[in-house]
């Protein structure tokens, strides 16, 4: 019978272990995000490091951005983000766009009714290049999906982003 | 009992929440094939949202229903079409349903969390039995194409029996007896009126095609669900005739009666003036019902310790609220939330404030009921006929009354919209938008000042809230069914806080750039009434 590889780690493995975001959409689309931890010998001496495989997926084509470092305060920032795009009447007035730059990740509010909200997501391709190509995709959610997704993602990085200092969008 | 319901091993308890027919075009003579997957989704998701994103990843969807299983887990039952001969092609003859199946695959791999329960398959010839069964002759549907059968066996969940369907098929319509907007297609017209729950349930008679049909069906759990409820003494649901009520003890704002009924299948909630529940203890006499105290009976916690123990495991509260904790000893920030309404409230406190709070409202009981005892009849002076046996004294209003406002008015309108359409909570807030350097009473009045005239609110919730002066102001400006406007605005000008906020309310109803997005008619009828209304209260030439 074959052995569970994590039988017998000690229980610190689970914060090592991949987590995925979902935020599905109408129409087919979702944004994916998952986790991972860029190790200290990988990140130029930041210590240890999140990152996160962002996918983009519609119905006629899936995208994935693999092991995108996160800025400080990524995991909170995000999720005060989906919380105040589910809650606030007009999200699209009252909410600034989030950037993370690190992550080469932009998410705003583009219209909402009382009980949708249609974000776009925009990835930077290749963070590396001169030339910075944005690859976007939009889609109608609902807000009760926002608000899930904003609680997942605090579990998302629980592990890896303690640490980071927390930003507040204000009120 | 409906087909699918009878076939689909449900739990007892299960409800559907949507209906979706996809618009197939299919040739009658081909031998498509069908197949059904019931799909159990990962609590917490939205059935309607995952309804949707998965039948976009599959072409050959032709409809399905989704719903909530008894324990709030969401499913969905999707039905795809095979044609025969593409079948064929891609995979020979031994598995002529493997491009559903695989489609389904492939689209579930993007929900990780969802499992495929049952899988059920059907050829033409079987759907057509299945009308048969119901007692439709088998050549009033021999032509139909399956995606139209499938169409009929769909429009029967929403409790249409099939012969009616069968009989609204060549016309399009299902209700030809009944002044509707026709969606000229039997099927989406079965769907258009479900969704706007005008189709009774199946313990009442249904009318169609100007007749009057009972539904046949043979006994189900389903049904005996039902006479359980009706045995267990649970009232029908006003709004939408349902016996799936249940009790609730998260009550809304104020010192209602709790606990009130909530309707499993609509979402109504409604007091039962047959119920005589327990209150929690330290609402009662309660002279400063602000939002902690509305904050401890959504909780309802009856002693400190439950409140504590609450608070320690914030969840969500029911579909439409929603308390999230943030706690960073010493303080403690409540957030509440109304779903889909597009409002989260914050609520900063100190634990030691929270507590004294919760002591401070059962002395005030204590002492209320001393003196009741005490003084016996020599208080009548105090009590308004308007607002019974609740107490007049006055009250201070703080930044958490607002607050408080705000959270009673955002629920009381929960759901309602105005005639532009957008949600109605938005106008009590650009009213305040329209007061200039409000005081706290006009803020909260301003909230308030269309809750007793538009919703299930009290003027003595009201007063119990927030005291005697808020009271009178929305008692002034509450307009009463078949009043004179000669008398109501005497009234609201009598009243100098009520008149400064029907002021500011004539200033967002006159406001150019709301009008403009109105019906012209509409627009010059509301035109009329406001200039009528502003003369009324001397403001003629002047804006608010």
């Amino acid at each position: 019978m074959p052995r569970d590889p994590r039988q017998g780690l000690p229980a610190v493995w689970d914060g090592y272990a991949r987590r995925t975001l979902r935020m599905p959409g109408y129409g087919g689309a979702a944004v994916f995000m998952r986790s991972q931890v860029i190790p200290a010998r990988e990140s130029r001496g930041n210590g240890t490091a999140l990152a996160f495989d962002v996918g983009l997926l519609s119905p006629d084509r899936i995208t994935h951005y693999l092991s995108r470092a996160a800025g400080p305060g990524f995991v909170e920032r995000l999720s005060q983000f989906l919380f105040r795009a589910a809650s606030d009447f007009h999200p699209e007035k009252s909410l600034p766009t989030f950037i993370d730059e690190a992550m080469g990740l932009t998410i705003s509010a583009m219209s909402s009714t009382d009980v949708r909200v249609a974000i776009e997501v925009t990835m930077i391709e290749d963070l590396r290049a001169q030339v910075l190509d944005p690859d976007s995709i939009d889609f109608e959610t609902s807000r009760t999906v926002l608000v899930i997704a904003a609680h997942d993602l605090r579990r998302l990085g629980r592990n890896g982003d303690d640490d980071a200092p927390r930003q507040d969008l204000g009120s | 009992m409906t087909y699918l319901f009878n076939t689909l091993p449900f739990p007892d308890g299960s409800r559907m929440t949507n209906i979706w027919k996809a618009s197939w075009v299919d040739d009658p003579k081909d031998a498509n094939l069908v197949i059904g997957h019931l799909i159990r989704l990962p609590d917490g998701q939205h059935a309607d949202v995952e309804a949707d994103f998965l039948t976009s990843h599959l072409p050959l969807q032709a409809g399905g229903i989704a719903g909530v299983f008894i324990d709030d887990n969401p499913w969905l039952f999707v039905l795809q079409i095979v044609p025969a001969d593409a079948s064929a092609f891609l995979a020979g003859d031994d598995d002529p349903l493997w491009p559903a199946r695989d489609a389904l695959d492939r689209a579930l791999s993007f929900n990780p969390g969802a499992e495929m329960t049952v899988e059920l398959r059907w050829s033409r010839h079987g759907l057509i039995e299945a009308y048969e069964d119901a007692g439709v002759a088998a050549q009033r549907v021999r032509d139909w194409p399956v995606a139209a059968l499938l169409g009929g066996l769909l429009a029967e969940c929403c409790y249409l029996p099939l012969s009616a369907i069968v009989d609204g098929y060549r016309t399009g319509c299902a209700f030809s007896g009944i002044d509707h907007a026709c969606e000229l297609d039997v099927f989406n017209d079965v769907f258009a009126r479900w969704q706007a729950r005008l189709i009774p349930q199946p313990s009442e008679p249904v009318t169609t095609a100007g007749e009057e049909q009972e539904i046949k069906g043979s006994p189900s759990p389903e049904a005996d669900l039902l006479e359980d409820a009706e045995r267990a003494g649970r009232p029908s649901c006003p709004m939408c005739g349902a016996k799936e009520s249940r009790r609730i003890a998260l009550g809304r704002w104020g010192p209602r009666t709790p606990p009130d009924w909530h309707c499993s299948f609509c979402g109504h909630i409604w007091d039962d003036p047959n119920t005589t529940g327990e209150r929690p203890r330290w609402l009662e006499g309660a002279t400063e019902v602000h939002a902690l105290a509305e904050l401890i009976a959504l909780t309802g916690a009856q002693t400190q310790q439950e409140l504590c123990e609450f608070l320690e495991s914030a969840t969500e509260l029911d579909d439409d609220l929603w308390l999230d904790l943030d706690a960073a000893e010493p303080n403690i920030t409540l957030i509440l939330g109304i779903r889909n309404e597009g409002v989260g409230l914050t609520f900063p406190f100190s634990l030691s404030d929270l507590y004294a709070t919760i002591t401070g409202l059962e002395k005030d009981l204590d002492a209320a009921v001393t003196d009741e005892s005490a003084d016996g009849e020599e208080d009548d002076s105090t009590t308004d006929d308007r607002t019974g046996d609740f107490p007049g004294a006055a009250v201070a209003l703080t930044d958490v009354s607002v607050q408080a406002a705000q959270v009673m008015a955002a629920s009381a309108h929960h759901g309602q919209v105005d005639k532009a359409g957008l949600p109605y909570i938005e106008h009590p807030a650009r009213v305040i938008g329209h007061l200039v350097e409000p005081t706290r009473e006009e803020t909260v009045v301003a909230w308030l000042h269309d809750v007793v005239e538009d919703t299930a609110i009290r003027l003595a919730d009201v007063q119990t809230a927030f005291g005697p002066q808020v009271a009178d102001a929305v008692d002034a400006i509450t307009h009463r069914a078949g009043e004179p406007s000669g008398d109501y605005y005497a009234r609201v000008k009598a009243n100098p806080i009520a008149l400064t906020v029907k002021v500011a309310d004539l200033a967002d109803n006159t406001d150019p750039r709301r009008l403009e997005i109105l019906a012209p008619n509409l627009r010059a009828r509301l035109e009329a009434k406001y200039a009528i209304a502003r003369r009324e209260l001397g403001l003629a030439g002047s804006r608010g």
